[in-house]
């Protein structure tokens, strides 16, 4: 039953209302209570069908039925995009950079995209979209995370969850991945709208795709210390964002196999909205392979396979010791949403590779380090 | 009364979730019309079983009030489902287990707060175990029935109404697929059609050529099969038993050779059959190999990332197959608005490793070479292997 609110804000909306679902598992694990807000049952697997979606019908409104939706995508949002046109009958097209898998071009084809395959990167076929753009009137480009309107479509997940939480409880923290910001700021919006401004958001990255977890160091803010204390790695250049008054990190290489997490560098207005909120950024990357343990985890437990970058999110629940640094355990039983983002990127066969990987670093023994706000533990590798 | 009053009153404090109903991109992409995937591998327990399972437990606890102890043979997915609702209602519960059951199964149910008794190597010893603590405590001890019950198909026949009103309006199914272990589940929708006024709507039942009591069950009746019952032979280990509370003969399976043990009954209810037997949309009874279920399981995982049994793959299996398919649903042939409804019943006994082994196990029978056999009200159809 949708809210007054929640009926003004979105009256057509296309996407689904998810179900959130207690985990008997991860409840166990941590003596908390864990629901999964599962993002994955959207139509096209993530909940970038939210914003997405949100975002093309909002074209047509604004620019009638001719409208031509472009995108630059290797995955979900091209999907959710393709996907979005279609019910709405408008043209899509997709340009995507070499390598992506036949699967996702198959699905976007599916859903009546037209595919245009160019360059090796992303920001390539970024440029190829741009020129499309500029050659045809009738074209908008479709942000992939740092538009208002997408944060608003992103925002639904928290009313939704809200209404399906037990009465009257209140999260003692919401966990999120975070790629560009799309979703993250989708929450923050989200729970601003419903009261929840103080709640706190746990963003996960992985080191090797942590754009946000460097722009946040880049600012006085959660982590610890000054930002004059705080060294710049290697390969990120610090970019002053004055129209939101926030220091950016630009990444030069993302190592990371969460590939949809790959961003080089976050929305500046996610990174200041998340600077502004009441409630604490807890930000926090972890390993690849720590993600790929979670994965495993989560598929034996849930019977679910979902990709790195939304493993990632679930990650720090399978480690108690993470867990309640990140998540205050005295007192009352803690409760906890974790937003898993979905994804269709995922194959078994990644599950194999990820086995494999995982136990052969477990073999090289040591533990997995985290950071968390500016300071760094250890987490064992051990389940 | 109406249906929708009929819901509220008969679930009012319902346990169970109302779970998504999905329409498959890839699946009605491949045969061409609408196909919906019910979800119920999102219940709390992880199967449709809590549906029925914690229906059957309120009730107990109503009737016997709140020290009333469940007991419960079952190899896994009903044991959970009773571990669960136990939990949730503060109930006593006890799940006897043959040995085998895997570890993960039994952590889960230890999860749940239920004493786990591991006894005998066959469910049939479980269930004697079973009986006995139930004899042992006659004013408080209360057996749950795994799928020959009144109650336990009332709590299933919920996903019906949920189906009817997560459909586009006013839409009807052109048929709904379940896979048949006891008939548990099967009893529950077609209970739950003939609620809605959905009597007439077709229902495929799918089990495995090693587990198919209900299918040898219907074989021994005058019912949807070609032919007369003389003309039909008994298979070798099959001894057939007439019911007659409910005027039915019902098979009885010495063996069963199936992977897909959750389906494993050796007899179906009789009560079900009997359902099956006289309902207006008939029923259409099909058995595939088990290599069929598993490069159905596989499919199933690339495209909706979820993870299922094999008994509970069986009734995704022929939508991966599209000319069986419209043979099983002339319905939607050429027919891009027909409704098919697949309920994917769920189940927790299912690991990447079974994947794996699935995997090896279907190329080498693709290797092989030949069709897959598949047999349907009495006939025998073939179906490619490879996709």
């Amino acid at each position: 039953m949708l809210t007054s609110q929640q009926n003004r804000l979105y009256p057509d909306n296309l996407w689904v209302e998810t179900p959130l679902i207690r985990s008997p598992h991860l409840s166990s694990h941590l003596q908390a209570e864990v629901y999964l807000k599962l993002e994955t049952l959207q139509p096209t697997q993530s909940f970038k069908y939210r914003g997405i979606t949100h975002y093309a019908q909002h074209a047509l409104r604004t620019y009638g039925p001719d409208v031509h939706l472009v995108i630059a995508s290797s995955g979900n949002a091209g999907i959710a995009a393709a996907s979005a046109a279609k019910i709405l009958k408008l043209r899509c097209t997709v340009f995507l950079p070499h390598g992506v898998s036949q699967p996702t071009i198959d699905y976007m084809r599916r859903e009546g995209a037209e595919i245009v395959v160019e360059g090796n990167y992303y920001l390539q076929a970024r440029k190829a979209a741009q020129k499309a753009i500029d050659a045809d009137p009738k074209a908008v480009m479709v942000p992939g995370y740092d538009d208002p309107l997408l944060w608003e479509g992103h925002a639904s997940l928290v009313h939704e969850v809200k209404q399906q939480l037990p009465a009257g409880t209140k999260p003692d923290a919401i966990f999120c991945s975070f790629g560009g910001g799309g979703l993250a700021g989708g929450i923050i919006v989200g729970c601003k709208a419903v009261g929840w401004d103080d709640v706190p958001l746990v963003t996960v990255e992985t080191h090797g795709s942590n754009c946000f977890y460097q722009s946040l160091s880049l600012n006085d803010g959660p982590f610890v210390g000054d930002v004059a204390s705080r060294p710049t790695p290697e390969g990120t250049t610090a970019e002053y964002n004055r129209e939101h008054g926030v220091t950016v990190a630009h990444l030069a290489a993302l190592t990371s196999k969460a590939t949809s997490l790959g961003a080089s560098s976050p929305s500046a207005a996610v990174v200041k909205m998340a600077l502004e909120r009441e409630g604490d950024i807890r930000s926090v990357c972890i390993t690849d392979e720590m993600a790929m343990q979670a994965a495993l985890n989560f598929a034996e437990d849930h019977k679910m396979l979902v990709e790195l970058a939304c493993s990632t999110t679930i990650a720090p629940t399978y480690k108690r010791d993470v867990f309640s640094k990140l998540v205050q355990m005295t007192g009352k039983v803690p409760t906890v949403v974790l937003v898993l983002c979905g994804g269709f990127k995922v194959s078994l066969n990644d599950m194999e590779d990820w086995r494999r990987a995982v136990a052969a670093d477990i073999a090289t023994g040591g533990d997995w380090g985290v950071a968390y706000n500016g300071e760094t533990f250890t987490a064992p590798k051990l389940q | 009364m109406s249906t929708l009053n009929q819901e509220e009153t008969l679930y009012r404090e319902k346990l169970w979730l109302e779970t998504p109903l999905v329409r498959s991109i890839h699946i009605s992409s491949l045969l061409q019309c609408n196909v919906y995937l019910k979800l119920d591998t999102l219940q709390p327990a992880q199967s449709f079983k809590y549906r029925g399972i914690s229906h059957f437990a309120q009730h107990a606890k109503r009737t016997h009030g709140p020290d009333v102890h469940l007991i419960i043979a079952s190899g896994g997915n009903a044991g959970l489902a009773a571990a669960c609702a136990a939990n949730v209602l503060k109930l006593r519960c006890t799940v006897y287990l043959p040995h085998g059951v895997n570890q993960s199964t039994i952590d889960f149910l230890r999860k749940e707060g239920a004493e786990v008794i591991i006894e005998g190597n066959y469910y049939l010893q479980a269930l004697q175990g079973a009986r006995k603590a139930v004899e042992a405590e006659p004013n408080n001890a209360v057996m749950v029935p795994a799928y020959d019950d009144p109650v336990v198909w009332e709590g299933h026949a919920s996903m019906v109404h949920e189906i009817k009103r997560q459909l586009p309006e006013g839409t009807k199914p052109d048929a709904i697929f379940c896979s048949v272990g006891g008939g548990g589940l099967a009893g529950g929708i077609m209970d739950g059609c003939k609620a809605v006024g959905w009597d007439d709507v077709p229902l495929v039942t799918v089990e495995t050529h090693g587990s198919n009591c209900f299918y040898q069950s219907l074989s021994l009746n005058d019912g949807p099969f070609v032919g007369s019952v003389a003309s039909r032979t008994v298979p070798e280990g099959t001894r057939p038993e007439h019911c007659s509370e409910h005027n039915v003969t019902v098979a009885h399976l010495a063996t069963l050779k199936s992977k897909a043990t959750s389906l494993g009954a050796s007899s179906p209810s009789a009560a079900v059959v009997r359902k099956a037997l006289d309902r207006k949309g008939g029923v259409r009874s099909v058995c595939i190999p088990d290599e069929m279920a598993m490069q159905a399981v596989l499919n199933f995982a690339e495209d909706h990332k979820t993870l299922v049994e094999l008994a509970c793959s069986a009734t995704i299996a022929p939508a991966y197959k599209p000319s069986l398919f419209t043979k099983l649903v002339p319905e939607s042939r050429s027919n891009k608005l027909a409704t098919v409804v697949l309920v994917v019943c769920g189940g927790f006994k299912i690991s990447l490793d079974d994947l794996e082994e699935y995997r090896r196990i279907v190329a080498a029978d693709i290797a092989a070479g030949g069709d897959w056999e598949v047999a349907y009200n009495g006939e025998t159809l073939t179906t490619a292997k490879a996709e």
